[in-house]
């Protein structure tokens, strides 16, 4: 495929000059050690059981799932990016052209620190839902200096079946870079029709199973919290499965334990 | 009007410029920014703790510049609980010379120069606020802006330079757009004026320690490292540099990064802003765009403070003639929008979850993940399969059973909240007409001539194919003054703000 085409051009140039696209200042692309296995970028205190260290492991993959568009995916991804945003780190969105800020700010995570990358286009021409071979390309170059890239692929499941070499690819500079890749998979359908979407290899899978939205009620009250119900399994000390009940968000705007 | 000259509104909150405290600093801004809104609709955040508005019709409203000015201080002391160190304000025309002001107004003051009056404001302070060690008095006999004003515009091009130029327009009042190396040159002055809790001018000694360390005076009130003001890390050139590697491949516009400032719901709170290059300056030692004008010959801020390099600081007294006094508490007309929503007037019983709140003026938090930058055209429809209407008293004229997206997607809601009515205010440059087109998959075809009204700055309406409705043209530009918002959660339990604009829904975002 050409997006892979694309990917391994870039590896070929890393591995040759050790800077990104033979074009980058050298001084900027000097990473730490990758075989820091245990180095991690905090997480908010009601995800951290989800995580086997406390923290996102630095140069793993993680997923975020939901079988259905809207159920508190993006919410929750969004989250992740919080703690670590917060302490310094720096985050790139991916492929999410609509985000709220104002709801990203009060997850609590640092504007100053947060970039969204997204395919140019003009207002009345709809994005495409399926990434270009330059999209890649950027979402690889972000992985060799930002710490946490969230990268959104909101496909069904037999479209998202064409891109699992490629993010195994990009897993892989994310492993080489000690940065960490977020994918989000929403509105993938049913368990049954999610395999695609849990056969990327991601360290951490997490899920929202289901989700409430409490407060109103007949014209009254307000959209106040959503009670979600969270799953979480992976690889390695990942594989045993965690599950959480969580305000996604709470009253505050803020992601907490529920009960 | 020279562009870049508009009369500018500064607020400067140094207990937040200079906190210590992350969690305190990643919230705090947020409901500075809801204050503001309170106050008037063109606030931005600068930076953390720096806020400005273009000054558009406000103080008209408020009974003059230095009461609007008074107002949105406050509203920001009262956001920020100000524990003493003191919210200043400053009024001028461009907004180097508005941060100056505001940097000069230390004591809890509010500095308004007339309109006009900038160079005159400008000429008795020291040059090196904006030059950093471009200028050297001593050799050059340039203390002020008054000198560098005076001197012949072309020797200053031939002698100096672009940078020392554009700092001879800003003396004599032609150009006041704020740079990123002009920013930092102030911000460096500022801190050193801060320290020990001297006001800007009157520190006649300074510790040459502190002054390369803005960080210095965070870290002497509060014990702890500022990272904020900290020279920008490697972990701050590496992001940048693939930032800027992704913005070569793929464009301007492609990469962003979001703003608050001030508004009333979350379209309008906060934005997303085309990263420049221009960042890099703010974030990676050294970098210089090409073509960006740099006001160092051979080294920008960062490199100056690294090298001990002192600001003059001597002793300056604001001109006479400025307001400089302590701010005002009256908050003006709409200052506290204040009202109670009484549910138990509405004839249904609020649950445990829907105590009557205070009215803040905002579409209540949270806030929805997804926010579409093009709403999409829906129809909200009743249980008798009849359009839900918003009158004016904020009554609908039926509970909301119906969300008809597109051409054929229906969704039946299970519950619903509002709605929250939002009556445009009369300085908003933007509430006499919408440009919004109600065309969507429902949509067969656009009005016939509705674009010359669009491009009039009308809103232009199209006609539900589909449903069979057919929409009026909205010629009445006053009718874009009003909206209104409700949030409704569907069966499937998704939560989506509607927007009701001129008798047509929107789905404005999703909570995600």
């Amino acid at each position: 495929m050409q997006s892979c085409y694309y990917i391994e051009q870039m590896f070929a140039n890393v591995n040759s000059t050790g800077i990104a696209g033979g074009s980058v200042p050298s001084p900027f692309f000097i990473k730490g050690s990758c075989y820091d296995n245990h180095s991690v970028l905090p997480v908010i205190d009601a995800l951290a059981p989800f995580f086997p260290y406390g923290g996102m492991q630095k140069g793993t993959l993680i997923e975020v799932l939901s079988s259905i568009v809207g159920n508190g995916a993006c919410t929750l991804a969004i989250s992740l990016l919080a703690a670590a945003s917060s302490q310094g780190a720096w985050c790139a969105v991916a492929g999410l052209t609509d985000l709220g800020l104002l709801a990203t700010c009060e997850l609590g995570v640092d504007l100053n620190r947060m970039v969204m990358v997204s395919p140019p286009t003009s207002p009345p021409a709809p994005a495409s839902p399926f990434p270009s071979a330059e999209f890649w390309q950027a979402i690889a170059t972000l992985l060799k200096g930002i710490d946490i890239v969230l990268l959104n692929l909101s496909l069904q499941d037999t479209y998202l079946q064409r891109y699992i070499h490629t993010i195994q690819r990009l897993a892989a500079i994310a492993r080489k870079y000690n940065s960490i890749c977020i994918v989000l998979v929403s509105g993938m359908g049913t368990s049954l029709q999610g395999q695609a979407a849990r056969s990327i290899g991601a360290s951490v899978i997490m899920e929202v199973v289901s989700s409430k939205w409490l407060g109103p009620s007949g014209g009254f009250g307000r959209l106040h919290s959503r009670v979600a119900l969270v799953e979480s399994t992976g690889r390695g000390a990942a594989a045993h499965p965690a599950r959480r009940t969580l305000y996604l968000p709470g009253s505050d705007g803020k992601v907490a334990t529920a009960g | 009007m020279e562009i870049g000259m508009e009369r500018t509104l500064v607020i400067i909150t140094p207990a937040l410029l200079y906190a210590g405290d992350l969690d305190y600093r990643s919230l705090a801004p947020m409901q500075v920014c809801n204050a503001l809104a309170a106050v008037g609709p063109s606030f931005r955040e600068v930076n953390i703790g720096i806020y400005s508005s273009t000054i558009w019709r406000e103080p008209r409203y408020f009974g003059g510049e230095e009461s609007f000015a008074a107002a949105a201080k406050q509203a920001v002391e009262d956001a920020t609980r100000d524990n003493g160190v003191g919210t200043t304000a400053g009024v001028a025309d461009g907004m180097v010379a508005a941060l100056l002001a505001a940097c000069m107004a230390v004591g809890n003051g509010t500095i308004v120069v007339p309109q006009g009056e900038t160079p005159d404001f400008l000429a008795p302070l020291p040059v090196h606020i904006l030059t950093g060690c471009a200028l050297h008095p001593d050799i050059l006999g340039i203390d002020t802006f008054g000198d560098l004003a005076r001197l012949p515009e072309k020797d200053v091009l031939n002698r100096f330079g672009r940078n020392i130029l554009y700092c001879r327009q800003i003396a004599t009042g032609k150009q006041g757009k704020l740079t990123p190396t002009i920013y930092d040159s102030i911000m460096k002055w500022l801190a050193v004026c801060l320290q020990d809790g001297k006001e800007p001018f009157s520190a006649k000694e300074h510790d040459p320690g502190i002054a390369s360390r803005p960080d210095g005076v965070a870290s002497k009130r509060h014990g702890i490292p500022n990272r904020w003001s900290e020279p920008p890390s490697q972990q701050d050139g590496q992001a940048c540099i693939a930032i800027y590697d992704v913005y070569r491949s793929m464009g301007y516009g492609s990469v962003s990064m979001g703003k608050l400032h001030g508004g009333r719901y979350p379209a309008e709170r906060a934005e997303q802003i085309a990263w420049t290059p221009k960042e890099m300056s703010s974030h990676v030692p050294g970098w210089h765009e090409p073509g960006q004008i740099s006001l160092g010959k051979t080294e920008n801020a960062v490199d100056a403070g690294k090298k001990n390099l002192q600001l003059d600081t001597s002793h300056v007294a604001p001109p006479a003639g400025y307001v400089n006094g302590q701010g005002r508490s009256g908050i003006g007309f709409i200052g506290k929008p204040e009202v109670w929503l009484d549910c138990a007037a509405n004839a249904g019983p609020p649950s445990s979850m829907d105590m009557p709140e205070v009215w803040s003026g905002y579409l209540p938090g949270p806030s929805p993940v997804v926010l579409y930058r093009n709403p999409t055209p829906v129809a909200v429809r009743d249980r008798k399969g009849e359009r839900v209407r918003v009158y004016s008293n904020g009554e609908v004229s039926g509970e909301p059973y119906l969300l008809v997206i597109g051409r054929n997607a229906q969704v039946w809601i299970s519950s619903w909240a509002g709605p929250w009515v939002f009556e445009g205010r009369w300085w908003e440059r933007n509430a006499y007409g919408s440009h919004r087109c109600h065309s969507t998959g429902a949509c067969s075809t656009h009005s016939t001539g509705n674009h010359a009204a669009k491009s009039a700055g009308h809103r232009s309406q199209g006609k539900y194919g589909m449903q069979g409705i057919q929409s009026t043209r909205t010629q009445n530009a006053y009718s874009a003054l009003r909206q209104a918002r409700i949030q409704v959660v569907t069966v499937s339990g998704i939560g989506y703000l509607l927007l009701e604009e001129g008798g047509y829904w929107y789905m404005e975002a999703t909570y995600d």
